[in-house]
């Protein structure tokens, strides 16, 4: 009994000897701000929120360091006055190379299950890469700006705090991503009158266009669905017969998926222009006349998307609710804004 | 007793809810599936396996920037690299597959070093031109700093896309003249991969692995790689992001295996 009591007592003394080699500073956990009638954020286990990790990531998120002649970061193509989008149909890259798609607003990213119009991207880890290997793009590489703050002592006391590691492909990639789990958009007019209660959020004209919005006829809502605006669904939405991208096709390598690109959410819509994946319409009038008008009738055109005959009044009621979901504290949060 | 199980179980926890550092490459023999930062301390078996690539251009050593000629064009490279994996070894002594089975061939760069062939006769060995498909699709962030596909290599090849790692990139300038007769003056650009361009080859050759040290030297013949086509002013006869034009990325995938050869 008294060797097994030592035995005991010397396992203990081990592990806790180890233990105390650790790092004991606890990681100060993040409370996201999710709204009750929003669904839940799923976050990756290995990189739960933590205070320091969504600080080292926002100034990863404005770093223009991360492209070859130091010019870009991700917040020059998705500006926050835009909700993290650019008012250029495609956004430019190193050397004014020309992108592939229009920028997506970031508003509520985190709920995304994948990412880019052709869902081609599983995580907002590996989302995070892709722009600064892009040759049109970044045209960098992660080790390239490692090298860069190699002498970074700021960098480095963040991610020995963030991720208790010196800057790698991992940290940043994961900071990244956590600092985009913060744009949560949910403070609009349309969130207070549909879920707070405040009847008089809306005119009365924007409460036609909800009417419509929602409506059976319209059927706005059956894929852009609330509260996040979006189904995440892939539809071809017949803006062409020949599509010069072929969308979720250049994924799935299927021809049914020909000209198909993911809903967008249409939070923040008003500030988002120009619409579609290639940037082509300049105003919501456009886009909703082409909604109106039931599409070119493309082989894979969704079966929603149907002649609508909205009259002037109508169209300019829908203008005007989708209006409503401009979120301008979410524009303005500092928490998110450049830190630089 | 009680008391110093609770004690023995709470530092248990304490340890697997902390970080530390420790060796995170899951080929070495200290491999520290706990441990998060790298800390150089990651020990291997002898490193005795060597193979030395002979970059090729045509019959000619391989240079960047020089021309050759495809198809009656003259053409000339300004990068060319490739993923090779799986490597496997089988023999008398059974099948062998390497721990370190990742390796960026780049044109031109003839030494490889690919860690631990266990002492023995082999009489084939095998690899892929590209990544296998779990691989193919596990985050570039993750790998250890010592992997060819870790986003931490200057060299590394991904898309950032679902598609994963881009196994083959062969870019440079091409003649496009109608006569053939002009300067290699356009840009070609080759980006390939996805999971069904992977290449699977295997090869006969009597090894004899030693402790201190086993080569195995092959000619890989870049220029082979292009064979077939026809580059001429039309961009889609010249540049292919796999996806985009996947008829020509698979017509170069075609050439694979006949640009490898054991020397």
């Amino acid at each position: 009994m008294i060797l097994q009591k030592h035995i005991f007592s010397i396992l203990g003394s081990v592990f806790l000897l180890l233990a105390s080699g650790c790092q004991t500073d606890e990681p100060v956990p993040y409370k996201l701000n999710v709204p009750s009638w929003f669904p839940e954020m799923e976050i990756p286990a290995e990189n739960q929120l933590t205070k320091a990790r969504i600080e080292v990531g926002r100034k990863l998120f404005y770093e223009p360091l991360l492209s070859l002649d130091s010019s870009i970061s991700c917040g020059t193509c998705h500006l926050q006055e835009n909700a993290f989008t650019q008012e250029l149909p495609i956004s430019l890259g190193v050397d004014g190379a020309l992108g592939l798609r229009n920028a997506p607003t970031l508003a509520n990213i985190g709920f995304a299950p994948y990412f880019f119009h052709d869902g081609g991207v599983l995580t907002l880890e590996l989302q995070s890469q892709q722009p600064i290997f892009s040759v049109d793009e970044m045209r960098f590489s992660i080790a390239g700006f490692l090298e860069r703050i190699e002498n970074d002592a700021e960098y480095k006391r963040m991610f020995a705090e963030a991720y208790n590691r010196e800057p790698d492909a991992f940290g940043i990639t994961r900071a990244i991503a956590s600092f985009e789990r913060t744009f949560i958009s949910a403070t609009s007019r349309f969130d207070q009158f549909e879920y707070q209660g405040i009847t008089d959020a809306l005119s009365e004209q924007e409460k036609r266009g909800r009417t419509l919005f929602f409506s059976e006829t319209a059927k706005c809502s059956s894929c852009h669905e609330p509260p996040l605006f979006t189904n995440y669904k892939f539809e071809n939405i017949g803006l062409y017969l020949n599509y010069a991208d072929s969308g979720r096709a250049r994924i799935s390598h299927l021809s049914e998926d020909n000209g198909k690109f993911k809903v967008p959410t249409v939070r923040n819509v008003e500030l988002t222009a120009p619409y579609m994946h290639n940037g082509s319409m300049q105003t919501l009038e456009e886009v909703v006349e082409h909604f109106n008008s039931g599409g070119v009738n493309h082989p894979n055109q969704s079966e929603k998307i149907q002649p609508l005959n909205l009259n002037q009044q109508e169209k300019e009621d829908l203008v005007a609710f989708l209006k409503t979901l401009t979120d301008q504290s979410f524009l303005t949060d500092t928490e998110i804004s450049n830190p630089n | 007793m009680n008391k110093y199980l609770i004690l023995f179980f709470l530092s248990g926890f304490v340890l697997s809810s902390c970080n530390k550092d420790g060796c995170i490459d899951p080929t070495a023999l200290n491999y520290d599936p706990n441990a998060e930062a790298e800390d150089g301390s990651c020990v291997y078996l002898t490193q005795n396996l060597n193979f030395q690539f002979n970059s090729k251009l045509g019959t000619a050593d391989f240079a960047f920037d020089t021309e050759a000629l495809v198809n009656g064009r003259k053409v000339k490279f300004t990068r060319a690299q490739m993923y090779l994996s799986g490597f496997t070894f089988n023999g008398n002594s059974g099948e062998y597959a390497l721990t370190n089975p990742y390796l960026l061939l780049k044109a031109g760069i003839s030494d490889y070093n690919l860690g631990y062939l266990p002492v023995g006769d082999y009489s084939t060995f095998s690899f892929s031109a590209g990544v296998d498909s779990v691989s193919n699709h596990t985050d570039p962030a993750s790998f250890a700093s010592s992997s060819a596909l870790s986003a931490n290599n200057p060299d590394h090849m991904h898309w950032g896309w679902d598609p994963g790692y881009i196994f083959f990139v062969l870019e440079g300038m091409v003649d496009t003249t109608a006569n053939m007769d002009g300067t290699a003056n356009a840009p070609f650009i080759f980006h390939v991969g996805t999971d069904a361009l992977r290449v699977d080859m295997a090869f006969a050759k009597q090894i004899n692995s030693l402790a201190d040290g086993t080569n195995i030297e092959m000619d890989v013949d870049w220029l082979k790689l292009l064979d077939g086509t026809n580059m001429t002013g039309d961009v889609a006869t010249r540049s292919t992001h796999t996806t985009n034009n996947f008829s020509l990325a698979a017509l170069m995938v075609s050439n694979v295996d006949g640009a490898f050869s054991v020397h």
